[in-house]
């Protein structure tokens, strides 16, 4: 049996995704930027999308940007509006994913603003005092980048609290959404965040495309320059059949949340059941509560007393896709900057596994992945 | 579960570990290819040529074979333990006015004991290389001889490999000739490969200039040794020199021009003093050696008759070995030979066996 608990990293497209997609890939060609019938075909199509993702997400249209996907949308974000001039100060978190983390430590050496990384504890949580200690006490203009669950530990931050604070003390909010976008939804007037990213490979839609959803009240200009596409504000030819993609599978994800959702809580519950069960020792990363953490995530701290275990490996070699720290461009694995932020030994990291489910995962697939575990770690048998 | 159990292949990227896998792969192993990252191009500065098995491009390469098979492949990154004992003797071998031979090193103290705990790790029985030996059982001996192609003979750096990593080796393709591989490369479809050129360079200096590699890990080392006496045998100063590391026992060019063809003789790191001489001072006729590692035999008896390699790509020559004590033995030629170089590697073979080696200690005497 191959399982794949790496949905986090990735999701497997949606037939019904794919299906909607391949007239693009196929018989509808065209730039939609061309004033002519094929042209005007593709324009229809991409703002029908657009529209789409707007009504679902309760936005105008013209509030949403598509990109490559979640990593430039952060980039986006972050570059465009410390780019304006007017940001004295970021506040964010060391839990963060790298596309937010570097990108701020990009501009705070380009343009010399301060980062200020806010205390987690060891779940990942934050101090929401902290944040608004820091909000009151700097008489400029904040940008807070923050993240809504966490990739790696499963965490939620406090979306409307954190976007409250924000709007109290006129910072501006960023929040990279792209493990939750799909998974919990949000309305905007419930949740007044400034700006937030989706990637659609992360709910079953297709990889390379994405969006920033930016408040009309900021203005920014361009990353990436080029034609006048997404109203001058990210040039170049629109990938259509990935917007059809993401259009698609945010709607069929909204359609069916409440099944979809409850699925993962009693596979995420199972397997955090089993696993306690079967292997005692273990430890969990991060929050697990149905309502405190990613509905798609649960990572485990194998009780194995050795700093290169290659668990990860031995789960491959069983044939079980799960992940841990981040892969290099060798593909080579580090150590995670978020369990070493939440204070984990070198140790438990080296032995620190992701698991994160997906629509299509089932219970007997858990109950092979416990047994493979159960296995692996056995006291290594004398060759 | 596989016909044979599961083995461990070291994969650099290269024709030779790629046939091995591929071999083994066929023979019903179940193959876990692993590549091991022990440098860093990025950092190393120096040329950019990327031609060693740390290169992205070999590691793509290596990973590309293990998909198109079906089987696991891993990188995993030694840069670590490769770098505090490998780079790091490397260093000191040249401060102390030795020519080291990390190739060699590695296998002896990285290579295999970072594979075999990698192998335990994972519940391998067996692991393998693209080496170009042969490993044998033979009296309760775990014995290494020459590989099959004379000419790409890899014996010589695996005399180092103690006999538990040897129990649990294996050198599939040492029983072939290189031409053979590069065909079998081909049929297995691995068509790019099968013309990949042979890596020959150190794998942390790939553009082959040590001296340079030396000054960029030891910033401070050329304003300290620079000027340095060039001496003749009866200590008369003839000229400066650019600091000791940088020359090697037997090197002809970079030396002061004497008006006859002068070589590098000896080197004294304590007075930063590079001896040259003649071509028939560079003879000698005995040494001794450290680090001895018995492979044949458990120990030898006095006065052995066999046939020493000093260096690589030569056929050795004639000597008796006399072993001293578990780490040491003195080597004796049958007639002097040239250039006889401290940090090098002795090995001792009988017909294409190898009975032990050692690194290269004092020199005359």
């Amino acid at each position: 049996m191959r399982v794949y608990f790496d949905n986090a990293a990735s999701t497997p497209m949606m037939p019904e995704v794919f299906e909607a997609m391949t007239p693009y890939l196929s018989n509808i060609y065209g730039n939609p930027s061309s004033v002519h019938w094929h042209g005007r075909q593709l324009r229809s199509v991409i703002e029908t999308s657009r529209k789409k993702i707007a009504d679902l997400l309760g936005c105008s249209p013209g509030e949403i940007i598509f990109t490559s996907g979640g990593t430039e949308a952060d980039n986006m974000a972050i570059k465009c509006v410390a780019q304006t001039g007017n940001i004295k100060q970021i506040i964010t978190s060391p839990t963060e994913h790298h596309a937010v983390l570097h990108a701020v430590e990009t501009v705070s050496k380009l343009h010399n603003i301060p980062i200020i990384f806010l205390q987690t504890d060891s779940y990942g949580s934050i101090d929401l005092e902290e944040l608004e200690l820091n909000l009151k006490n700097h008489p400029h203009k904040t940008l807070v980048s923050l993240m809504h669950g966490n990739n790696e530990i499963g965490t939620l931050h406090d979306l409307v609290a954190i976007s409250q604070l924000s709007k109290q003390y006129g910072a501006i909010f960023h929040s990279d959404t792209v493990q939750t976008m799909g998974h919990i939804p949000f309305r905007l007037e419930e949740v007044p965040v400034d700006l937030f990213v989706a990637s659609a490979h992360k709910f079953y839609g297709p990889k390379g495309i994405g969006f920033l959803y930016k408040s009309p009240h900021i203005n920014i200009p361009a990353l990436i320059c080029g034609g006048g596409q997404e109203r001058n504000q990210r040039a170049g030819t629109e990938n259509i059949a990935g917007i059809v993609g993401l259009a698609k599978a945010l709607e069929i994800v909204k359609e069916r949340h409440e099944d979809i959702n409850r699925h993962l809580l009693e596979l995420k519950n199972y397997f955090i059941y089993q696993v306690t069960q079967k292997l005692p020792g273990v430890r969990f990363n991060g929050l697990i509560g149905d309502k405190t953490s990613l509905p798609t995530v649960v990572n485990v701290t194998m009780p194995i007393n050795d700093e290169e275990s290659l668990i990860l490996f031995n789960l491959d070699i069983h044939q079980i896709s799960a992940s841990g720290g981040s892969a290099c461009s060798s593909g080579s694995v580090h150590p995670s900057h978020v369990l070493h932020a939440i204070g984990c030994s070198t140790t438990d990291m080296a032995n620190s596994v992701r698991f994160s489910f997906g629509y299509q995962n089932t219970k007997v697939e858990v109950d092979y992945v416990v047994d493979c575990l159960v296995k692996i770690l056995e006291p290594t048998k004398v060759v | 579960m596989s016909r044979h159990g599961r083995v461990l292949v070291a994969m650099s990227g290269g024709v030779d570990s790629s046939v091995t896998a591929a071999l083994l792969h066929d023979e019903g192993y179940e193959v876990i290819g692993i590549t091991m990252k022990t440098w860093d191009y990025a950092s190393s500065g120096g040329t950019k040529k990327e031609t060693g098995c740390c290169s992205l491009d070999s590691i793509n390469d290596a990973r590309e074979i293990a998909v198109s098979r079906g089987f696991p492949h891993f990188v995993i990154d030694i840069r670590e333990e490769f770098g505090d004992f490998v780079i790091q003797n490397f260093i000191d071998e040249y401060l102390a006015g030795r020519t080291p031979n990390p190739c060699v090193m590695c296998n002896t103290h990285i290579k295999w004991e970072s594979l075999l705990r990698r192998a335990d790790k994972m519940d391998c029985e067996f692991i393998a290389t693209g080496h170009y030996a042969k490993v044998r059982e033979e009296n309760g001996r775990f014995v290494i001889s020459k590989g099959l192609d004379q000419k790409k003979d890899q014996s010589y750096v695996l005399w180092g490999v103690t006999q538990d990593c040897l129990r649990r080796t294996m050198f599939p393709v040492g029983g072939f000739q290189k031409s053979t591989i590069r065909q079998m490369a081909n049929d297995f479809g691995f068509h790019d490969l099968s013309k990949k050129g042979d890596s020959y360079e150190i794998c942390f200096i790939p553009d082959n200039d040590y001296r340079s590699f030396l000054k960029r890990q030891v910033p401070e080392l050329e304003g300290a040794i620079a000027g340095g006496n060039f001496a003749l045998k009866d200590g008369t100063v003839v000229g400066k020199h650019q600091g000791y590391p940088f020359y090697t026992i037997g090197q002809r060019k970079g030396i002061i021009a004497m008006g006859e063809p002068y070589y590098v003789t000896k080197i004294d790191p304590l007075s930063n003093t590079v001896f040259i001489g003649k071509e028939e001072e560079l003879a000698e006729q005995r040494f001794t050696v450290r680090g001895l590692n018995m492979v044949k035999y458990a120990s030898i008896d006095n006065d052995s008759a066999l046939i020493t390699k000093i260096r690589y790509l030569t056929p050795g020559s004639l000597s008796w070995v006399q072993q001293l004590d578990d780490n040491h033995a003195q080597v004796i030629f049958q007639e002097p030979i040239h250039a006889i170089t401290p940090g090098q590697a002795a090995v001792f073979y009988e017909n294409d066996d190898v009975v032990g080696g050692g690194w290269i200690d004092k020199v005359g005497l």
